[in-house]
């Protein structure tokens, strides 16, 4: 997903999963639409559907495994949250020493969350995704503050995890050349609306334009 | 390169000061409790109970306690209670709410004063051969600045002693030495009252001065401005930040204000006392109410404020 | 263009912003001014005469000079050292004040947690309706009782108890209690609606419950500065325990008011280095532990 700053990227991500209520259409998983869903229903939905935030949204003075345990809160009750909290289960604390493993910083584990560099917290925030073992993954600007380098590595084992655990990805980037190399299907959003809906290699100079074009109208509206 | 979750729980890093600190806390409870007096026998016993009964049967005003029993739906009880109420206001009791007020209002004036005026010297990063370059740490590197250095560190620790001291005696021990010396006026109250807040305001202050960003000082002192100018064009940008803690400061004078009249200043204090001493207890309860409704009034006025300050 | 403006809107702004400022200061100067004015006419302010100066000049001048031992020819002989004697009435007042708080603490954890919104307000699915329903019925009693048990001052339930049942140890522990969790659990409560709720959301958002969210990605935000707050109020504590003493217990209070009495100030003074002792190393160990874990100087 695509699309200049303001082009509602992050409100269509967050509505996906309803915290963000949708002001026209609906959202719709397996047939069944959020609005409809009561709320236990809706609380096993969105268990299966993992998001990260821009701004990651780890609890900072909590031990890493805590953070990665809060991923699966879905399945659980109050108990199961404050176990994390205190002292997690052996089989809970291996899984999520694995996953992280697996991203990449398994040593930290228990470290506290807001000693780690903020590309470790990311790594993190893709582990707490992973413990909840979603169907779907939403990942708002997951490269938005993490130098060129560094921003496919991520991507790419996004796209790996997504291939080997079996989940549709869906992320929302700034970068278009990282966009069109990676991805095999692009969604162009502008002020609100969907300009464009294919693979990459469909895409002509004349979406790209209109994508990123300036409107005369737009900045005088700012004015 | 730890291979599984136990091992990595087993290395945790873990604090040694937290825990040490969470055991003493814990072990200075349990000895407390064991070693104190502190049963509750002491609150029952055959004469207290009969003591306490008595007490609550007299907290209720004298006419209503002399006609027997109160109906909330006479109106005729109700303006006896009233009549009760507006005598006891007239008689003292809103002179005692109005010194009350000025007490508390005039001391933390005061306190604010002296207490911003000294945070600057008892900030670390003003009293040094190099002020806001970091303080002492980066005036250290700078060779030839032995005796000054010397000379702004004695000032800064005794600064920081006096100020810590102020705030270590309780208001009411202030105002208990003072009142025994100076006599029986609002003075000595609102010098207590200034005493400990500048105390507390001087450390506040110097704390908000030493976590100020450097920057603009900086550039200041570095075009030639000396201590005292950096420290007035400074000022403006910490001062929401201060008028918050004076705020704060002035709920607790409020608060205060009401009990340092035990000692025998004109507050609602000293009719308190009075009425204790004669064992008026409805009396006593009312004054108490009223010593609660203008705390209250107080904390509303200072939210106010602070919502003010925090806006503007 | 637009930058232009935006950067003028907000000099306008900050400068409106100090206006208000002004207008604050202002305000506090004229009341501090009418408050003088007041007491002055009720006669409140006038200075005291030089043999009461004389008086508190002979009081300072053995603050240099506390006294390690009796001075009066009057003590007797059974009375314990003076410096054990010291050491015993600061005992009593670190045991009241540790009393006290260990009574207020959960009481205040309680009421705090009871007397925030954020429980009962967080989105989120999990019994949501019941919450938001119960949520008011909870709060609101649990607000009045700590604003009616933190607005009488600790001395005043000190005269109360002391008029009622007599001031026992006890009473004395409940005195201190009961303002101390009325005043920590208002402020627990605002901790706890002023923590950042980023985190909070973001669980809910993956089908965490309100619960949840509340105990793992909400208390834990606000416990640094909860802590930091207890640690401030213990200091508080330990001078209101020093103060009751002037009501019958015997802690600091009783001594320095005694020894005040019978103008044996170099004693006066050995109590009154007790009590900056005291204060001066809560402070000192509540700043080490702020300084590695927790946040800025409480201000209330």
């Amino acid at each position: 997903m695509v699309g200049p700053s303001g082009a509602g990227k992050t409100t269509l991500l967050r509505s996906c999963n309803g915290t963000v209520p949708a002001a026209a259409g609906g959202v719709a998983i397996n047939g069944r639409a959020l609005s409809d869903m009561g709320e236990r229903e809706l609380r096993r939905t969105r268990s299966e559907l993992a998001f990260i935030p821009q701004d990651l949204a780890l609890v900072p003075e909590l031990r890493v495994v805590a953070n990665v345990l809060a991923g699966g809160f879905g399945r659980g009750g109050l108990l199961t949250a404050l176990r994390a909290l205190l002292k997690p289960r052996r089989a809970d604390a291996q899984r999520a020493f694995e996953l992280l493993q697996r991203v990449g910083v398994g040593d930290q584990l228990y470290k506290r969350s807001d000693k780690l560099s903020g590309g470790e917290q990311q790594r993190v925030a893709v582990a707490r995704a992973l413990f909840g073992g979603p169907r779907v993954l939403l990942a708002d600007e997951p490269v938005a503050s993490v130098d060129p380098e560094r921003a496919r590595d991520t991507l790419a084992l996004l796209l790996e995890l997504a291939r080997e655990q079996g989940f549709a990805l869906l992320v929302s980037l700034h970068n278009l050349k990282l966009a069109r190399e990676l991805f095999g299907r692009l969604l162009g959003l502008r002020r609100g609306r969907l300009l464009f809906d294919c693979a990459p290699e469909q895409l002509g100079p004349g979406e790209l334009a209109a994508l990123y074009a300036l409107d005369p109208s737009e900045d005088e509206q700012r004015d | 390169m730890k291979t599984s979750a136990e091992e990595l729980r087993r290395a945790r890093p873990r604090s040694r000061l937290l825990r040490a600190v969470a055991w003493a806390a814990a072990a200075l409870v349990l000895l407390s409790w064991a070693s104190g007096d502190f049963g509750l026998e002491q609150l029952s016993g055959e004469r207290r109970l009969a003591n306490l009964e008595r007490f609550t049967g007299e907290l209720r005003p004298w006419p209503v306690q002399q006609q027997g029993g109160f109906d909330a739906a006479s109106t005729a009880d109700w303006q006896t209670v009233y009549d009760w109420a507006a005598a006891l206001m007239a008689d003292g009791g809103s002179a005692a709410l109005a010194s009350t007020a000025a007490i508390a209002v005039l001391a933390s004036v005061l306190a604010a004063l002296a207490g911003y005026l000294a945070c600057w010297p008892a900030a670390r990063n003003v009293a040094c051969p190099a002020p806001f370059f970091g303080g002492p740490a980066v005036a250290a590197q700078r060779p030839g600045l032995g005796w000054t250095r010397w000379a702004w560190s004695v000032l800064n620790h005794s600064l920081r002693a006096v100020l810590l001291f102020a705030r270590a005696v309780p208001e009411y021990l202030w105002a208990f030495l003072l009142v025994e010396s100076l006599g029986y006026t609002a003075l000595p109250a609102v010098l207590a009252l200034a005493i400990h807040n500048a105390g507390i305001l001087g450390r506040l202050g110097a704390e908000t001065v030493e976590n100020m960003p450097p920057a603009p000082a900086r550039a200041l002192a570095a075009a030639g401005a000396t201590r005292s100018q950096t420290a007035a064009a400074v000022f403006p940008g910490l001062l929401p930040r201060l008028l918050l803690y004076f705020f704060y400061r002035w709920e607790t004078c409020v608060r205060e204000a009401t009990v340092l009249g035990m000692l025998g200043v004109l507050s609602l204090g000293s009719l308190i006392r009075d009425a204790r001493a004669g064992n008026l207890y409805d009396e006593l309860f009312f004054y108490v109410l009223l010593g609660a409704m203008m705390v209250l009034a107080g904390d509303l006025l200072s939210a106010l404020a602070r919502g003010l300050v925090r806006r503007a | 263009m637009s930058s232009a403006t935006d950067s003028r809107a907000g000099t306008q702004r900050t400068m409106v912003g100090a206006g208000k400022r002004r207008a604050v200061v202002g305000a506090i100067a004229a009341a501090g001014l009418a408050s003088a004015a007041l007491l002055s006419a009720q006669g409140q302010l006038a200075l005291p005469g030089l043999e009461s100066l004389e008086l508190l000049a002979r009081f300072f001048s053995h603050a240099l000079r506390p006294a390690l031992d009796y001075g009066s020819p009057f003590v007797p002989v059974s009375a314990p050292p003076l410096l054990l004697q010291v050491a015993t009435a600061t005992w009593r007042t670190v045991q009241l004040a540790v009393a006290a708080m260990s009574l207020a603490l959960p009481v205040a954890l309680l009421l705090g947690f009871a007397g925030a919104s954020a429980w009962w307000r967080l989105p989120g699915p999990g019994g949501r309706a019941v919450l938001r329903r119960l949520g008011p019925l909870v709060y609101a009693p649990a607000r009045v009782v700590m604003t009616l048990a933190r607005s009488v001052h600790e001395l005043l339930w000190a005269l109360l108890f002391l008029a009622a049942v007599g001031l026992s140890d006890t009473a004395a522990v409940l005195a201190i209690a009961i303002p101390y969790a009325g005043t920590l659990g208002k402020v627990f409560s605002e901790m706890i609606d002023e923590a950042p709720r980023d985190a909070a959301v973001q669980l809910t958002g993956s089908g965490a419950t309100a619960a949840q969210a509340f105990s793992v990605a909400l208390l834990p935000r606000a416990l640094p500065d909860m802590a930091a707050y207890s640690f401030y109020r213990f200091e508080c504590a330990l001078r209101s325990a020093a103060v009751l003493g002037f009501f019958g217990p015997e802690t600091l209070g009783k001594f320095i008011r005694l020894a005040w009495n019978e103008s044996l100030y170099a004693e006066l003074w050995t109590y009154l280095y007790a009590l900056f002792t005291l204060i001066a190393l809560s402070d000192m160990a509540s700043r080490a532990l702020r300084q590695r874990f927790l946040g800025e100087a409480p201000a209330r």
